[in-house]
C-alpha cells in the first residue's frame, strides 16, 4: 500500500535521510523510532507531502503522493502540535475535513470527542496541550482514511489520556486502518505494531515487531567466575545494561560473524540466564551509541 | 461537469481561507466605504457647499477635464480607496502566506489531497474576489450617491466603469506582487520588509544609480528638475515607468491604456511566479529570510549593491577630497560592499521566529 524508494533529504546542507526505503502493507501498523533529531518528523512530513524529497519517491497505492496529491484522499497526517486548527472549534474542523475526506465519519468524531470529554464547540486554541493532541487524533482517525501517519500522538498528555489515545489507535488498527506511529513509547509500540522502523544515521531499518531482535541481539544475565573481563565487556559486541554486585545484565551481538557468544562460553561463567529481549533493548543496542543529530 | 468538480475541489480551501481572513471580509468593504462613498456623500449630499461647487463648475468649466475636476474631485477619493485596498492587500497576503508558515497552517494545507498550485489559486481567488467585490460594491454606492446628488446632471457612467476597472487592476497587481513576495520569503518579518523594500526599490535603485553615475560624471537624468526646460533623459523615464505608487495614485485623467496594460502584465507575471514558487516551496526553510537558494543569491547581491551605493553616496559627502567626488564615492562603495556582504551573510543564516 505504501512504498518509499530511495528517499533522500538534506536540510541546511546536512543529510537527514539517505536512500531510505520501506514498505507497509494494508491493515498493518508500523512504529517509527529513533533518537531526537534523527529525522522521524522529516520522514513523516515527506510521506505526507509536506516536504519534497531531494531524491526518491513515496508511493501510495502505486501513485506518487508528490506528483499526484489527489492520492492523499486516503492518507492523513496528524502532527505533534495541531496549531493549524487554532481558531476552529471541533465542529468547524470536522466540517472542513468532511468536505475533503470522502469517508469522514462525523458520528465517530462526535463519539470520540465525547469519550475524551472534549467540548465540540470550544475553540481549539483554548484546549490544553493534551486536549489538543486528543482532538487531533480523533479528527485524523475520523477521516477513516486507509493510512494515518501520527507524529508522537501521546506527546504531552497525561497517563489516563495516553491510555485512551492508545486504545483508540488499537481499535482503529483492529478495524483495518494502517498506521505509522512515531513515538518514544517503546513498550506500547511493541504491543500494537506489526513492524518497527528504526531511523538511524539517515537510514531506516525494518524489523518485524514480534521478532525485532531475532538474530541481532540477545539479552543475558551473567555471573562471571572471579573478576569480570573488562576488555570483553567494553567490546563493540557487548553492551552492559545493568550491573549489581557480580550480576551483569548484558546485550550480546548474536549476528552472524560475531564471536561474542562463543567467547562468553569459553569464559565458563557461573550463571548465564537468557532474558526476553524487549524493543527498548533493541533501541539501546541500535541507537545507544548515537549522538543527537541536532 | 469539470467546472463543478473544480468548484467542489476548491470549496474547502476557500472555506479555510475565509476562516483565516474572516475579519478582512467584513473590514475591507467598510473601510473602503469610509474612503470613497462616505466622503462623496459628505461632499454632495450633506455639504452646504455642494450647490456652490456646481455654480463654480458652470461658471469656470471650459475644458473637458473640468467636469472631473469640479464634480469628481479628479478621482482623488478613488485614489484614497486604492491606497487603502493596497494596504489591505499587503496585510491579507501576510496572513495568507507569512503567518501561515509560522502557525503550521501551511503544513496542514500541504498534507491535504490538493496540489499546491490549487491551494495558491484558492488564496488568490479569495483575495481577488474580496477586493473585486469591495470595489464593485463601493463603486455602485458612489455612483448611486452621484446620481442622487445635486450634480446628477453630470453623472458619467464611463467615469465609474473606468475607475472600477483601473482600481481593480492596481489592487490585483499589488496583491499578486505581495503574494509572490510571500512565497519566496520565509517569515512574517522578511515578507513585511521585502514587500515594502521591493515596492520602493525600483525608484530608490534608480536614484542610487543616478547618484553613483553622477559621482563619476555620467548623467542619466535631466539636471534642474522638472521645472527646467531640459529634455527628459532615460533615467527620468525609468522613474516614471517603475513607480508603482505613481500607477496607484493616478488621477482620473492620468489613467491610460498603457498603464492598464502594464498593470495587467504585472498581475500575470507576479501571479504566475507566485504560483510557481508556492508549488515548489521548500517548507524546511520556513523561518529563514528567503526560502529558495536562488532567492538568497538575488537578495545577497541586491543588498550588497544597494548598500554599497548608499555607502558610496555617504563617502562622497564625508570624504570631500581634492581629487573629486569619485574617490570619496569609491572609498565608501568598497567599505559598504565589505560590510554589507558580511551582514547579509549572517542574516541569511539566521532563522526568525516571526
Amino acid at each position: 500500500m505504501l512504498k518509499a524508494r530511495h528517499l533522500s533529504k538534506r536540510i541546511d546542507g546536512k543529510p537527514v535521510l539517505t536512500e531510505v526505503g520501506f514498505e507497509l502493507e494494508a491493515g498493518k501498523v508500523a512504529g517509527l523510532i529513533g533518537r531526537n533529531g534523527a529525522g522521524k518528523t522529516t520522514l513523516l512530513k515527506i510521506m505526507s507531502g509536506i516536504l519534497d524529497p531531494d531524491g526518491g519517491e513515496v508511493l501510495f497505492e502505486d501513485r506518487s503522493i508528490h506528483r499526484e496529491p489527489e492520492a492523499k484522499r486516503e492518507l492523513v497526517f496528524i502532527p505533534d502540535t495541531p496549531e493549524a486548527w487554532y481558531g476552529y472549534t471541533g465542529w468547524g474542523a470536522a466540517y472542513m475535513f468532511g468536505q475533503i475526506y470522502p469517508r469522514f465519519d462525523p458520528v465517530y468524531f462526535k463519539d470520540t470527542m465525547n469519550r475524551f470529554g472534549l467540548p465540540l464547540d470550544r475553540n481549539i486554541r483554548h484546549f490544553s496541550k493534551g486536549m489538543r493532541m486528543m482532538f487531533s487524533t480523533a479528527l485524523g482517525l475520523s477521516t477513516r482514511a486507509r493510512l494515518v501517519l501520527l507524529d508522537e500522538p501521546t506527546n504531552g498528555i497525561d497517563p489516563i489520556a495516553k491510555k485512551q489515545v492508545l486504545t483508540l489507535l488499537m481499535e482503529a488498527a483492529a478495524d483495518g486502518m494502517s498506521l505509522v506511529v512515531s513515538s518514544h513509547l517503546l513498550e506500547e509500540l511493541e504491543r500494537m505494531t506489526d513492524a518497527i522502523w528504526i531511523l538511524r544515521s539517515g537510514t531506516v531499518e525494518t524489523h518485524a515487531s514480534e521478532s525485532a531482535a531475532e538474530g541481532i541481539v540477545s539479552k543475558l544475565q551473567v555471573v562471571f567466575q572471579g573478576d569480570a573481563p573488562a576488555a570483553w565487556l567494553n567490546s563493540a559486541d557487548v553492551r552492559v545494561l545493568d550491573h549489581i554486585g557480580r550480576v551483569y545484565t548484558l546485550l550480546l551481538n548474536v549476528a552472524s560473524g560475531s564471536t561474542a557468544a562463543a567467547e562468553l562460553e569459553s569464559m565458563n561463567p557461573l550463571l548465564v540466564e537468557p532474558l526476553p529481549v524487549r524493543l527498548e533493548d533493541l533501541y539501546v543496542w541500535k541507537l545507544g551509541g548515537e549522538t543527537y543529530a541536532n | 461537469m469539470r467546472t463543478k468538480s473544480l468548484w467542489y475541489g476548491m470549496r474547502p480551501l476557500l472555506g479555510r481561507e475565509y476562516a483565516q481572513a474572516r475579519l478582512f471580509i467584513f473590514a475591507v468593504p467598510i473601510v473602503h466605504f469610509l474612503t470613497l462613498g462616505l466622503p462623496r456623500m459628505n461632499e454632495w449630499l450633506w455639504s452646504e457647499q455642494s450647490a456652490g461647487m456646481i455654480g463654480r463648475f458652470q461658471r469656470n468649466a471650459s475644458a473637458h477635464g473640468d467636469l472631473y475636476r469640479y464634480v469628481y474631485d479628479n478621482g482623488n477619493h478613488e485614489v484614497a480607496g486604492r491606497l487603502w485596498l493596497l494596504l489591505a492587500a499587503f496585510v491579507l497576503a501576510l496572513v495568507q502566506i507569512g503567518v501561515e508558515r509560522r502557525n503550521g497552517s501551511q503544513e496542514l494545507l500541504f498534507s491535504l489531497p490538493y496540489s499546491r498550485g490549487r491551494i495558491f489559486a484558492a488564496k488568490w481567488l479569495l483575495g481577488a474576489s474580496l477586493f473585486g467585490g469591495s470595489l464593485l460594491l463601493n463603486t455602485l454606492i458612489d455612483a448611486v450617491v452621484m446620481a442622487a446628488s445635486p450634480a446628477s446632471h453630470y453623472f458619467r457612467a464611463d467615469y465609474f466603469a473606468v475607475q472600477f476597472g483601473y482600481s481593480l487592476l492596481v489592487v490585483l497587481a499589488g496583491y499578486s506582487c505581495a503574494l509572490f513576495i510571500g512565497t519566496v520569503t520565509g517569515s512574517v518579518a522578511s515578507q513585511t520588509i521585502l514587500t515594502w523594500v521591493l515596492a520602493a526599490l525600483p525608484i530608490v535603485f534608480v536614484e542610487l544609480l543616478d547618484a553613483s553615475l553622477q559621482a563619476h560624471g555620467i548623467y542619466m537624468s535631466r539636471q534642474g528638475g522638472y521645472d527646467s526646460y531640459s529634455p527628459m533623459l532615460w533615467g527620468d523615464r525609468i522613474r516614471i515607468w517603475l513607480n508603482f505608487f505613481g500607477y496607484a495614485s493616478a488621477q482620473y485623467l492620468a489613467i491610460t491604456w498603457v498603464k492598464a496594460i502594464f498593470l495587467i502584465g504585472l498581475t500575470i507575471v507576479s501571479a504566475g511566479l507566485g504560483l510557481l514558487a508556492y508549488s515548489r516551496n521548500p517548507t524546511e526553510n520556513n523561518g529563514k529570510l528567503m526560502v529558495f537558494k536562488r532567492g538568497e543569491t538575488v537578495l545577497r547581491y541586491g543588498f550588497v549593491i544597494c548598500a554599497s551605493m548608499v555607502a558610496g553616496m555617504l563617502g562622497t559627502e564625508l570624504f570631500r577630497l581634492s581629487a573629486g567626488d569619485q574617490f570619496g564615492y569609491d572609498i565608501g562603495f568598497v567599505l559598504g560592499c565589505a560590510l554589507s556582504a558580511l551582514g547579509i551573510r549572517n542574516l541569511l543564516r539566521m532563522r526568525f521566529k516571526y
